[in-house]
């Protein structure tokens, strides 16, 4: 199992009992965001697993995750108090807007994959979380930037007397998903995922597949769109 | 939450003679969506069919995606207390939808597009009220739910984008109100014991709005969820 707490205090005391030997006066606590990323690939999948490959294993890269060890933090304990999940773009060329579906991601963010999907947490097994539409309802809640504009992007009148609109392209769309730290799902009680538990984060689109809809900005080898989950916690880690 | 509620220490002064140490207390969500008939409806039914029913709407099989209780009327095994509840009103993502609509390059940013759609969107937001049953004895009835009890999670929306020709008319879009503090509050909160049943329903008193042939000429596809968000108690194992 995996014991929930409400505070921090209480969860050295559960170990104290529980390891009982243990000098938890040697051990150090530490802020930390545990993550992992996987490309989300334009076709869609029913199916993202999250944190199952360490750092290095299957072409990761620092930016992808920092796990020490496939499904497990390895010899340290975690105690999991937020969880936030994350959209990725490496390049994102917003003025390639021309008024189709394709030519944005907020295409996606209105009416595709992030409207989509339900995470779920299992800890040895067991459910500990079932988030629906978890990219709006675990949101990063981050500084992440804000984008604005005005106006006319393109007009096209047509030749005639007077001149009359043929086309015209209006603001470039921009959304992202919410950076409101109220909107960050809290883990609330904190779920401490021990030393070498075994736990697995998905995120499932069981009712089909969910193709990127914003197609001419993604590329799935030279530009791929990604999606992250973090856990943001404590670390409990022995003094070296 | 908010709050960071002992709700073990509540279950054994209320329960009392159970071995609450032996148990585990967590924040859980239970949701059910349902599709909107196209037609509109005097009621929808929350619920009602667990994950693998089949949705009388849309006639799909229910999966995770769209509902997390295995029973219908009832969580099952557990206790649960409800701190607050979400409403949630919103489209299948465009794969989903009609090929008439799924299919059109255009949709979201067109002047052909889903304009009319959103329009009614914000119509049927306005309407109906909520009504919780445990057992056959009202908890709740809240007005206008959409709005009263909105989802409190969304999209942070900085500008929308707009084709047209000839028509004058930008394009539209719409969300359920993503501000977590808006989200209706229980309290003092509602606890649901094991296998207690209750019934969720959205009722209106005339039909509620009609999305027949509304874009595209085809049945837009929007899903309405209703979402308890709280404390599970369950057997540690």
């Amino acid at each position: 199992m995996a014991a929930t707490f409400q505070n921090s205090a209480a969860v050295l005391s559960y170990m104290q009992g529980k390891f009982g030997s243990a000098n938890f006066s040697q051990w150090q606590i530490r802020r930390r965001i545990m993550f992992s990323r996987v490309t989300y690939t334009e076709a869609g999948a029913t199916e993202y697993s999250f944190f199952a490959d360490a750092l290095g294993s299957n072409s990761t890269t620092i930016e992808d995750t920092n796990m020490p060890k496939a499904n497990s933090f390895g010899q340290v304990h975690f105690l999991l108090k937020s969880i936030r999940t994350r959209i990725f773009i490496k390049t994102w060329d917003l003025l390639a807007f021309s008024g189709l579906d394709a030519s944005t991601l907020v295409s996606d963010l209105f009416m595709g994959f992030v409207q989509a999907g339900v995470l779920e947490l299992s800890i040895n097994g067991r459910p500990y979380l079932q988030i629906p539409k978890p990219f709006m309802f675990a949101p990063p809640g981050d500084g992440r930037p804000q984008v604005y504009s005005a106006g006319i992007q393109t007009m096209v009148l047509t030749e005639a007397s007077p001149n009359t609109l043929y086309t015209l392209v209006g603001q470039i769309p921009f959304a992202t998903q919410t950076s409101k730290r109220n909107g960050l799902y809290l883990v609330d009680p904190n779920i401490l995922i021990e030393a070498e538990q075994n736990f697995s984060c998905k995120i499932l689109f069981p009712s089909g597949v969910v193709a990127v809809i914003g197609t001419t900005v993604t590329d799935d080898t030279s530009n791929p769109l990604k999606i992250g989950v973090e856990f943001d916690g404590i670390e409990f880690r022995p003094v070296q | 939450m908010a709050q960071n509620i002992n709700y073990l220490g509540l279950l054994q002064r209320q329960i009392g003679s159970s071995k609450w140490d032996q148990w585990t207390a967590l924040r859980w969500q239970y949701y059910d969506y349902v599709g909107y008939p196209a037609a509109g409806t005097t009621q929808l039914q929350f619920f009602i069919q667990p994950e693998g029913g089949t949705d009388p709407v849309t006639s799909l099989v229910k999966t995770r995606e769209d509902t997390n209780v295995s029973q219908q009327r009832s969580l099952g095994q557990v206790y649960y207390v409800i701190q607050n509840i979400r409403t949630h009103l919103c489209l299948a993502p465009k794969s989903r939808q009609a090929s008439a609509i799924k299919n059109n390059a255009t949709l979201l940013f067109g002047d052909n597009g889903m304009n009319t759609g959103i329009s009614k969107l914000a119509e049927i937001m306005r309407r109906g009220v909520l009504n919780i049953k445990l057992g056959q004895k009202a908890y709740f009835d809240i007005p206008y739910p959409l709005v009263v009890a909105p989802a409190g999670f969304g999209l942070e929306i900085q500008q929308t984008g707009s084709m047209y020709s000839t028509a004058s008319q930008a394009a539209l879009w719409l969300q359920s109100n993503p501000d977590r503090s808006l989200v209706f509050d229980v309290s003092p909160p509602q606890m649901i014991e094991p296998s207690q049943t209750f019934d969720v329903t959205i009722d209106y008193p005339t039909t509620s709005p009609v999305l027949t042939s509304l874009v595209n000429s085809a049945d837009l596809l929007v899903r309405v969820g209703v979402i308890f968000d709280g404390y599970l108690a369950r057997p540690a194992q």
